[in-house]
């Protein structure tokens, strides 16, 4: 590590909008990067994390502003420039890449093209249109993509989720930047794509010696590739220090609470949960294209998310389906749930021929698989009260009106909300709040199979671990079998008995946790495994970590 | 209901909605104000504005123009409002059931909509007018049917985009049934635009009925301000008055409903509006 | 990882020639139906159908209407006489104004042109006017030149086509003097080839002014609108951190992405504008199809009026074929998405 200082932000302020729900988005912020170093900023929604790396270049959104404090650059107070001088600094010297690879590039131009845009602006003098072009197939050709020259001609939605954030480095990269602010660039990413991103960052950021400023919510990225890191809640810093001395021994108990609450740190309980018996559930060679019609002449686009899937769920056990996205891990639940009809396969449950149900007698089963959808904010109706929509589901099966509402509000305390929740909306709840509204809403049919898709993905890190927490007890309160959907595998390290591996719609391994954990069978399960963010600190079932953590 | 509080303090839409509610007291209080037929001759012929009694002068056959603007709003709002409830119906019915089934049933009644959108409305009213003959429920007729493809499409695009939301899919799975879902969930969550656009609608609707009066369609027994505007043509230079006025009240009517409209919008989809309106 | 190997000329090449195919299959969709439509139109009139075309309120020639009634197949069942009437339409026999003593066909052949010249402009001032003030108002949202223009533009949208014709008649012409009130050309004048163009340009301009005014308002307040939605996208973001000047952020990366809603809307509005140039045509006494209609309207004219519908829904059709064209220019995702 060089002594060189590059960025140094002393007691910064970044002051909101009147009439929101704090005063300052950041406060009394204070945090350095030096050159040839990776210093993680850590935070969880609302920490301020990502206005600070944006007050940096001063990109901020309209109403946003900086109250107080300094930003040194290279010694001088870049917070008090000229727009000018910002600009020059912008895709220059300081260059910042962003988390949604698809929104951050211009739909309608050609990504070479965005790429000479950015060589344009700085490069002085101008280069000659050959020099331009070339330079521009040497970026792409350094952040790893093949075939250059295509792809220099390519429309971004032609590329991959991957293929577009390393053209997003590419550009980054243009002006050789002394410092790099990368804003959360593999959160929308698969897990084995995040995994190369952040190797390309770490071979340029060490290729080049530049300072990295990376913001990320996720503990195990910053294991992985942080020399440093800073923590921030609410707007403040509440710890910082090197990556060995915050994640062995940390003296925040906010920070520790993080640490903890990483998944697959928890260990599952890996004694016998005593699961035995004839399957509850059992779906044979189930199979699903999606067609698209695109217009008279055309011929429709095939896509075939589900190939040839069994599975199987025995009363009280919980299985996770792991996979990336095109899995068909998703298709998969919704098949389940008969949201959508496969073209062909069997599901038996409970004795029943699952999927010849209609009508009424497919009502009548319902009740007893539910589901808890990805997104908290779109899965409750905006307009009805949180009581009316747990209630509904008894309701609708002949529950009097006065009893659901007696359960749902029982329910509601169960999941840990007061029953005056029962008379609210759901807008007047946070994330995490509403996905156990829907927990209670699920529960509400005592169903014996609960099917969580993504369930945890949306929230927080220390809000996940309360769920799966909540989760873990309800199934052993009411007897629930799981099938737990998942792209993440700590989580499902964390909660399941049994893991399902699926890839281009196939099933590609399947075994106890354990086993797949410690003895992968099939490449692309090493992969994943390979891909966790932070193995080496945080030890899955069965994996040998080779620094202890310290755990409060 | 927050949304009525929400509304009322509104600027623009309250200008609005007073410069409406002005229009259609004027529409209640026509006979109790000019209790003569708006048709009768009441004077010398060509009487500019205030002048011998008269507010707005007189037109070429004597007869009291601000009586006929009196009259004229009943007509323009009645037309306006009962044309574009049957634009409503079918355009709603339409594209909900465009949106809720999906696949062939939404492939042909999209071209259907289509096809009435390729058309000419105003031509096809014209037609279907002349058709049927120049009455107050043919000229209903006409308009209801040339104005409700932008209701279907919008519903059907609500109707769509909700079938797919996760609140929509987990009331099915708490086995409601699908009547149920749709009256509970669906329509609630889409009636906002469509109570909108229905607003916007009825701005059209008067824009559509005038200009059929102008042309001489409309129904002959019922003043109009089209009609007003249409007869003011050849004497335009001797009697500005003549056009200039029931042209000022279609312009006052047409700007109050489209200012309520936008409302209606800010108030009853307020995150988007507010982003749109700051930048 | 996979790489998409796409030629894009070539692609897109593909696509072109595929929508246009698409475009024809709608075109001849278009005119049987309304063809099919006119013809339940002149059986659901009230009184005989010979009467109904041969279009004369009132006692027509006995000799006449047996005539007719042999030519049209009338006494025939229904779907033999609609095969008969399709038949005719697409050999281009529009029928006959017994009104006019000419075949419908050379009539609107003759008026066409001057309804595609007001309507044309009209298109094209509102849609290029719209952009270009849309996109001054949306760049200096908030500020009292975008409330002006917000002003204005409500009431230019809330304004009578026809009202405003006639207002701007008051003003340009009875009271100022700057402009023709009505016509197409001056009449009884020699010009040269060049004085003629300005003539009917002089000519021109109020009524595609008026017709136009309202879809200015429209495609304006839209491509506002739209302006500051893109402004808070992402890449515009990415544009700034990569150290853009904003004018050159606004031509660049704001205006092809705003303008696609826009274009679309256009596409849909056609029909509306094209309904509108026929009470332009009546105030302005300009000589094409909707001054026609008027005409017809007036004298029961059947066949006319049946005859202009189905060329007018024709230039509708005409017109969404060009903002379609306008859309695939600027946005490749169509083209190369059907093409890949």
């Amino acid at each position: 590590m060089s002594e060189d200082l590059l960025l140094s932000v002393e007691n910064l302020s970044v002051a909101l909008p009147p009439g929101g729900d704090r005063g300052f988005a950041v406060e009394e912020v204070s945090l350095t990067v030096r050159r040839n170093e990776i210093v993680c900023l850590v935070g969880e929604s609302g920490s301020g994390k990502s206005i600070t790396a944006h007050a940096v270049l001063r990109l901020l959104p309209p109403n946003v502003a900086v109250a107080s404090g300094a930003i040194r650059f290279g010694g001088t107070d870049i917070a008090a420039a000229d727009e000018d001088t910002m600009r020059g600094l912008r895709g220059g010297a300081i260059s910042m890449i962003f988390q949604e690879p698809l929104s951050a590039l211009n739909p309608l131009a050609r990504v070479g093209d965005q790429i000479a845009k950015a060589i344009l602006m700085h490069a002085r003098p101008r280069p000659a249109r050959a020099a331009r072009a070339a330079r521009v197939l040497e970026l792409i050709a350094a952040v790893g993509l093949p075939d250059p020259s295509t792809l220099a001609r390519s429309y971004p939605f032609q590329l991959s989720g991957g293929q577009r954030q390393r053209i997003m480095i590419a550009m980054a990269m243009a002006n050789n930047p002394a410092l790099l602010l990368a804003d959360e660039p593999t959160t929308a990413l698969d897990v084995t794509t995040q995994k190369k991103i952040l190797m390309l960052i770490r071979q340029l950021q060490a290729e080049r010696g530049m300072g990295v400023l990376f913001i990320t919510h996720d503990f195990g990225v910053v294991a992985d590739i942080a020399d440093r890191v800073v923590v921030m809640r609410n707007g403040r810093v509440v710890e910082q220090g090197t990556v060995d001395a915050v994640l062995r021994a940390p003296k925040d108990a906010y920070t520790k609470a993080l640490i903890a609450a990483v998944p697959g740190t928890r260990p599952a309980s890996t004694a016998s949960r005593g699961i035995t018996g004839e399957p509850l559930l059992s779906a044979l060679g189930l199979n699903k294209t999606f067609v698209t019609r695109q217009g008279l002449f055309r011929p429709a686009r095939r896509v075939q998310a589900v190939r040839d899937v069994a599975l199987s769920l025995r009363p009280r056990e919980t299985v996770a389906v792991v996979g990336e996205s095109g899995s068909g891990k998703s298709t998969l639940g919704r098949i389940i749930m008969r949201l959508i009809e496969p073209d062909a396969g069997t599901v038996d449950f409970d004795g029943e021929n699952f999927l010849g149900l209609r009508g009424r007698q497919l009502r009548a089963a319902r009740r007893k698989v539910q589901i808890v959808f990805q997104d908290p904010f779109a899965a409750l109706d905006p307009r009805q009260k949180v009581g009316e929509a747990i209630a509904r589901g008894p309701m609708a099966y002949g529950a009097p009106a006065s009893e659901a509402m007696a359960d749902a509000k029982r329910l509601l305390a169960r999941v840990g909300l007061k029953d005056s929740a029962a008379g609210r909306y759901p807008h007047e709840f946070s994330g995490g709040q509403r996905q156990r509204i829907c927990i209670a809403r699920a529960l509400a049919l005592k169903p014996v199979v609960l099917v969580a898709d993504e369930a945890v993905s949306a929230l927080d890190v220390s809000v996940q671990a309360h769920i799966l927490a909540l989760l873990a007890e309800l199934r052993e309160e009411m007897n629930l079998a799981m099938l737990f959907i998942t792209h993440d595998l700590r989580v499902a390290a964390e909660i399941a008995d049994r893991i399902v591996v699926m890839r281009y719609g196939e099933i590609v391994e399947q075994g106890e946790t354990q086993s797949v954990f410690r003895s992968p069978r099939h490449a692309y399960t090493r992969a994943l495994l390979d891909a966790i963010p932070g193995r080496r600190l945080f030890a899955g079932p069965g994996g040998a970590a080779s620094a202890s953590v310290m755990i409060a | 209901m927050d949304t009525l509080k929400a509304f009322l303090r509104h600027p623009t839409g309250m200008i609005g909605f007073v410069i409406l509610a002005a229009v259609v007291a004027l529409a209640a209080a026509a006979p109790a104000l000019f209790p003569d037929d708006p048709w009768d001759m009441i004077g010398a012929p060509f009487r500019p504005p205030l002048s011998d009694g008269l507010w707005l002068g007189s037109d070429m056959l004597g007869r009291d123009v601000a009586a006929g603007i009196a009259y004229g709003a009943r007509v323009s709002l009645l037309i306006g409002v009962v044309s574009t409830l049957a634009a409503v119906f079918i355009g709603v019915v339409i594209g909900a059931i465009a949106g809720y089934f999906g696949d062939k049933v939404d492939e042909v009644m999209m071209r259907v909509t289509e096809l009435f959108q390729t058309i000419p409305g105003f031509i096809l009213a014209i037609l279907l007018v002349t058709t049927l003959g120049p009455s107050l429920t043919n000229v209903i007729i006409a308009i209801g049917s040339v104005s409700w493809p932008p209701l279907a499409r919008l519903t059907r695009a609500e109707f769509l985009r909700l079938r797919g939301r996760e609140f929509v899919q987990a009331a099915v799975c708490q086995g409601q049934p699908p009547f149920a879902v749709v009256l509970r969930h669906i329509l609630p969550n889409a009636i906002s635009p469509i109570i909108v656009t229905g607003s916007l609608t009825i701005a059209t609707a008067i824009l559509i009925e005038s200009a059929l009066s102008f042309m001489g369609l409309g129904d002959p027994n019922l003043m109009s301000w089209g009609f007003m505007i249409g007869a003011s043509r050849t004497v335009m230079r001797q009697a500005w008055w003549m056009s200039v006025f029931p042209g000022i009240a279609i312009l006052l009517t047409l700007l109050a409903i489209n200012l309520v409209g936008e409302g209606l919008n800010d108030t009853l989809n307020p995150r988007i509006a507010r982003r749109a309106r700051t930048a | 990882m996979s790489v998409i190997a796409l030629d894009a000329k070539g692609g897109r090449g593909v696509a072109v020639v595929l929508g246009i195919v698409g475009w024809l299959a709608k075109f001849v969709a278009v005119v049987l139906v309304i063809a099919t439509f006119n013809f339940v139109l002149v059986h659901a009139a009230p009184g005989d159908p010979a009467q109904v075309i041969a279009g004369q309120s009132g006692s027509a020639d006995a000799k006449l209407l047996s005539q007719l009634r042999a030519e049209y197949g009338l006494d025939k069942p229904y779907p033999v006489q609609l095969a008969t009437y399709l038949k005719r339409i697409l050999t281009l026999d529009l029928g006959f104004s017994y009104r006019q003593q000419r075949p419908v066909l050379s009539l609107l052949a003759e008026r066409l042109p001057a309804t595609l010249l007001l309507t044309g402009t009209a298109f094209l001032i509102a849609l290029f006017l719209g952009v270009v003030l849309g996109t001054l108002a949306g760049v200096r949202a908030g500020t009292w030149s975008d409330t002006l223009f917000t002003v204005l533009s409500l009431l230019l949208y809330a304004m009578p086509v026809f009202w405003l014709g006639l207002m701007l008649v008051l003003l340009f012409s009875v009271r100022l003097d700057w402009l023709p009130a009505f016509g197409y050309v001056t009449i009884g004048v020699e010009m040269t080839p060049l004085q003629h163009i300005r003539d009917i340009a002089s000519h021109l301009v109020l009524p595609a002014v008026s017709l136009a005014a309202v879809y200015l308002a429209i495609y304006a307040r839209l491509m506002r609108s739209s302006v500051i939605e893109v402004t808070h996208q992402d890449f515009i973001k990415t544009a700034r951190a990569k150290g853009l000047k904003q004018g050159r952020i606004v031509a660049r990366h704001i205006l092809r992405n705003a303008i696609l809603p826009v274009v679309t809307v256009a596409g849909m509005q056609a029909g509306a504008l094209v309904g509108g140039a026929v009470v332009i045509e009546t105030v302005f006494a300009w000589p094409g199809l909707g001054r026609l209609t008027y005409d017809a309207v007036l004298q029961r004219d059947y066949p006319v009026m049946l005859g202009i519908f189905l060329v007018m829904s024709i230039i509708v059709i005409v017109l969404n074929l060009v903002t379609d064209a306008i859309y695939r220019l600027i946005d490749p995702r169509v083209s190369l998405r059907a093409a890949s």
